[in-house]
């Protein structure tokens, strides 16, 4: 995250940097357009106290807040769609958002304006048992399809950390990824068609029944899109017969590089677990001593593979062929859980890493880069290296089968030197996930949380064109502006200013250098990963 | 030799006045049109840049000029003067990167090329084509192949592009690594875009490890419903995780090809025919085999494919035959059975006489993909006598069409026979645009954010730009 991303975020209307101040929390939208919004969605579903209004202020990522200036609830896609004909007509930005899970301020109103909040829209709508396809409404909740589809032996194959929480809506919106994407891929490979509501309040089926496209492919480009488009109002999600079986391995070694290349070597043997996570000594020792878990304490680094099919045959088979790889990489320890219920065991110990963090330090900066996987011990080398320079605490528990790294660098809220080191660190970070070929995120999305790095990535013209797609579907920029592109840093530079901006510099807003934040984390209450913060 | 005859209708002035790099002016191999023979698909002028940026500075000098173009022959033909861009000079390997499984090439190469770099490592591109088609093309059509569904699809496969536009840039998308969110996924908007937006110039894709060994099954059927049966119980099993291609076809579809021995003489009788093909450890491949032996003692002798064989026959079923038109149905992947019910209005000489005194004779063939849900049913050029055609193949596909449209699918054409090119392009144009005119709306405006003037052509994806929205999208803000 860029120090200016995480300068507290002030909307025009209200600025939120040292408490809520009443006075600060004032909204300023014209009373004709919040009467119209009252008419739409209904006076009870117009949230405009600042109590209210204040749950709205920043995602899972604490670091990032930006108050909206009301917040309304639709229940049907004609009323967001009315909702965003209003905001068109009276020039006021809007952002969708889900359950709010999003770790990049990808839903933060950061020019001010409205949260179209989707969670009332949380009908499953339809289970094709013929087709295999559901129709959903994007406030439903990622796990609540899944309980769903359980009895008919099938299941929705993204599966985020946060899904006990996270919308089918935000997870389109992040292109959202999980642990098993490994092998069942992310969630633009399970999209089949999309209701939209354009920027310009008119309502669009993309997509059909069939993944071929006919004509441009409007619905990968929608996809992880971040809200920035258009707003999604309903899915078409392709299903998948539900594994019967499963193994997890559990492999623990001495030495990360043997984790790393054991990766590496079932990667090349052209397996593909289900699922290939990672854990480091930090973490398998926080994970032991919060919730007695017993991975194997003296250990640098546990694999946790999983291999799943529809016949129990199939699951030996790749056990058997996952078994001589592992071995070769000299494990100190090799554990193969069969049952469902030792398979539960490891994976819940797996989600209870962060609420383990929890008990170290109370606040967590969850980052998110990809690497080739051949690079991994590379990176963790050079990411040791950065934690010793900037006096970091970072735990690592990640998806290694897919490079894609989470490094959680805790930090106290009220340090502000604890926090600028962390800010540091992590763009260090970053940027050794660059050198190596790798990219700013992985699944959670760009937002504003990397939005001043993206010209690491891509050229001033490569950020152009994909500027351009967002111009010819957004003219007015009011549709969650502001976030994926840099914005303009000087008067010079070319630019949409219209109805607010992004957080300028210190020295033009010195209360923002104090980063103050409401209540504190409280790990006590963090008794289930489920429960915390996702990754 | 005179530049101004290599690059009509541009002239020394022209040329210079854009400004090109020395090295356009290299006189590129060419074929004129009077010096064509007239067998030769490659009529028409052709470009024949030799690295990526010389597309750009090519596509630049035809916007100038207001010149259309084409990335195909046949398409260029639609066009006056018929000007086509070759890729095929641009195919340098730009990166292997052998531990991650990842290859950077020049779009220009071949995918007969790609597979055997790769399989030099080890590795594979899982998705059969024809031999010479390039990795450009493969990728901006997303040409299904027999393991489409089954090895995913093309589009899961690339991770990074550059892509040449009407403005002279090169801009790329993507990256290198196999989990990406960073900005939109341009990839997906390129790949299947028909070069329509801009011209696919190098790709960063993700390869598969070759399976350690490989059967092809053949397997002969007296009806289409039987040999749909057994795909359908095939893919439903715990064995479809070892299949590549589960492809039913009628029996005309391969009669072209030579005599695949005395074995599979039987079931090359049949009127329908499924291919299986597998790949994985041999103790799997057994257990395929065993499974399909037991259910299909009847009709299987020994259909095993000789490798050879296989691999000429996927060939051959990846392609359709060029003096073919084609018709792609796309529908919900299950239930597998939906395509036998769909066919009938496409039986021409079924179809009432309200359109013609004549009827056609009905297609040629079928062939049927059900793990990707496509089917192609197709028609020789000769039995598509026009105006006959025209007309009876307007009421058949849009009477497909409106009944696929209600099972969530739609119909498109594949590919229309040069003889047949200009009085299908009106059905083109109706069938293989969205019919929602919202959605069309939405790439006619994407479009024309990429290229203004609509110098790149392609008769499968006949976008043309809005030019009421030139002004007002050139005159608004940028971001």
């Amino acid at each position: 995250m860029s120090e200016r991303a995480a300068l507290a975020i002030r909307s025009p209307s209200s600025a939120r940097a040292a408490g809520p101040a009443k006075s600060q929390l004032k909204s300023s939208l014209p009373a004709p357009f919040l009467k119209a919004l009252a008419k739409v969605v209904g006076r009870r579903f117009l949230l405009q106290a600042d109590e209210e209004r204040l749950v709205y202020e920043s995602d899972a990522c604490l670091l990032m807040k930006a108050i909206p200036d009301a917040v309304v609830l639709p229940n049907t896609t004609e009323q967001v769609a009315d909702v965003v004909k209003l905001c068109r007509q009276h020039q006021v930005p809007f952002v969708a958002r889900g359950a709010g899970t999003g770790l990049s301020g990808g839903a933060l109103p950061v020019k001010g304006g409205i949260i179209i909040g989707l969670n009332r829209m949380n009908r499953l709508l339809e289970i094709d048992t013929q087709h295999h396809t559901a129709l959903v409404e994007v406030g439903l909740v990622n796990v609540w399809l899944n309980r769903a589809l359980a009895p008919y032996g099938l299941f929705y194959a993204p599966d985020p950390s946060s899904q006990s929480a996270c919308t089918i809506g935000g997870n389109v919106a992040e292109n959202a990824g999980g642990i098993h994407c490994v092998k069942y891929g992310v969630t633009s490979d399970h999209i089949l068609s999309l209701e939209v509501v354009l920027p310009d309040g008119q309502i669009v089926w993309l997509g059909s029944h069939n993944r071929r496209s006919h004509g441009l492919n409007l619905v990968g480009l929608m996809v992880g899109s971040e809200g920035t488009l258009g707003i999604v109002t309903r899915v078409r999600v392709r299903l998948l017969p539900l594994p019967q079986y499963r193994h997890v391995f559990l492999a623990a070694f001495d030495t990360v590089a043997q984790a790393t290349d054991t990766v590496s070597a079932i990667i090349a043997a052209g397996l593909v677990p289900a699922a290939m996570e990672f854990m480091d000594a930090f973490t398998i020792r926080a994970v032991n001593q919060a919730f007695g878990v017993g991975f194997p304490e003296n250990s640098e680094a546990v694999l946790l593979i999983e291999v799943d099919g529809t016949e129990q045959e199939q699951v030996r088979e790749a056990t058997e062929q996952l078994r001589p790889i592992l071995e070769q990489f000299q494990p100190s320890q090799i554990r193969v859980a069969e049952t469902e219920a030792d398979c539960a065991t490891l994976w819940k110990a797996r989600k209870s890493a962060v609420a383990a963090y929890g008990r170290i330090l109370p606040a967590m900066y969850v980052h998110d880069c990809v690497i080739p996987r051949s690079r991994l011990t590379e990176v963790l080398t050079r990411m040791e290296a950065i934690r010793q320079e900037y006096d970091l605490i970072i735990g690592n528990v990640f998806h290694a089968g897919d490079g894609n790294l989470h490094p959680n660098i805790m930090f106290h809220p009220n340090d502000p030197d604890m926090i600028a080191r962390v800010l540091k660190g992590g763009e260090a970070i970053l940027q050794a996930c660059l050198e190596v070929g790798g990219t700013l995120s992985g699944e959670h999305g760009i937002g504003i949380e990397k939005s001043e790095f993206m010209d690491r990535v891509y050229s001033p013209q490569d950020l152009e064109k994909m500027k351009s797609i967002k111009q010819v579907l957004d003219p007015l920029h009011l549709c969650n502006p502001d976030k994926i592109f840099p914005t303009p840093r000087c008067c010079g530079d070319s630019g949409h200013h219209g109805h607010g901006q992004i957080g300028t510099s210190q020295t033009q807003n010195p209360d923002t250098e104090q980063r103050t934040f409401g209540k504190p984390f409280e790990p006590s209450t963090q008794t289930d990963g489920e429960e915390g913060l996702w990754i | 030799m005179d530049l101004a005859t290599l690059l009509p209708p541009l002239s020394h002035a022209q040329l210079e006045a854009a400004q090109l790099p020395a090295h356009i002016q290299q006189p590129w191999a060419m074929t004129a049109p009077e010096e064509a023979s007239s067998a030769s698909p490659t009529q028409g002028w052709r470009w024949q840049p030799t690295e990526a940026s010389q597309v750009a500075s090519l596509l630049h000098l035809a916007q100038t000029h207001l010149l259309q173009l084409a990335t195909h022959p046949t398409d260029a033909a639609q066009l006056s003067p018929p000007l086509w861009l070759d890729l095929s000079a641009i195919k340098q390997v730009l990166e292997y990167d052998t531990a991650d499984l990842i290859v950077k090439v020049d779009a220009g190469m071949t995918v007969q090329d790609l597979q055997t770099l790769s399989a030099s490592h080890g590795h594979q591109w899982p998705f059969t084509a024809a031999a010479d088609a390039l990795i450009s093309d493969i990728l901006a059509e997303e040409r299904p192949s027999l393991e489409t569904g089954l090895r995913g699809w093309i589009r899961e496969r690339v991770l990074g592009l550059e892509i040449a536009t009407p403005d002279g840039q090169l801009t790329r998308c993507g990256g290198r690594v196999v989990k990406n969110v960073t900005g939109y996924d341009l990839n997906k908007l390129y790949v299947g875009s028909h070069h329509t937006l801009g011209v696919l110039t190098k790709a960063t894709l993700r390869l598969v490890a070759r399976p350690t060994e490989e059967r092809h099954w053949l397997l002969g059927f007296d009806q289409l419903a039987l040999a749909m049966a057994a795909a359908q119980d095939l893919l439903d099993s715990a064995l479809r995780t070892q299949l590549t291609a589960c492809e039913v076809f009628s029996q005309g579809r391969t009669a072209g090809i030579a005599e695949f021995g005395e074995t599979l003489a039987e079931h090359r009788q049949k009127p329908w025919q499924l291919l299986i093909a597998a790949g994985g450890q041999a103790q799997e491949l057994q257990r395929l085999e065993q499974h399909i032996a037991s259910r299909y003692a009847t009709v299987t002798q020994s259909g095993r494919l000789q490798p050879e064989w296989a691999r000429s026959l996927k060939e051959h079923l990846s392609i359709p035959p060029k003096n073919n038109l084609v018709l792609e149905v796309a529908l919900p992947t299950r239930p597998w059975n939906l395509f036998e019910n769909l066919l009938e209005p496409l039986q021409f000489d079924k179809v009432p006489r309200r359109i013609d005194e004549k009827a056609l004779p009905g297609f040629s063939d079928v062939q049927l993909r059900p793990a990707a849900g496509l089917a192609w049913v197709l028609w020789e050029a000769d039995r598509c006598p026009e105006p006959d055609a025209f007309a009876s193949l307007f009421y058949g596909a849009g009477s497909l069409q409106t009944r696929v449209q209600t099972l969530g699918g739609f119909v498109q054409l594949l590919q229309v026979p040069t003889r047949l090119h200009t009085g299908f392009l009106a059905l083109v144009e109706s069938l293989n645009l969205p019919g929602d005119p919202l959605v069309r709306e939405l790439m006619l405006r994407l479009k024309t954010s990429y290229d203004p003037h609509g110098i790149l052509y392609s008769s499968r994806l006949p976008l043309r730009p809005d030019t009421s929205l030139i002004t007002a999208a050139t005159s608004s803000s940028t971001l």
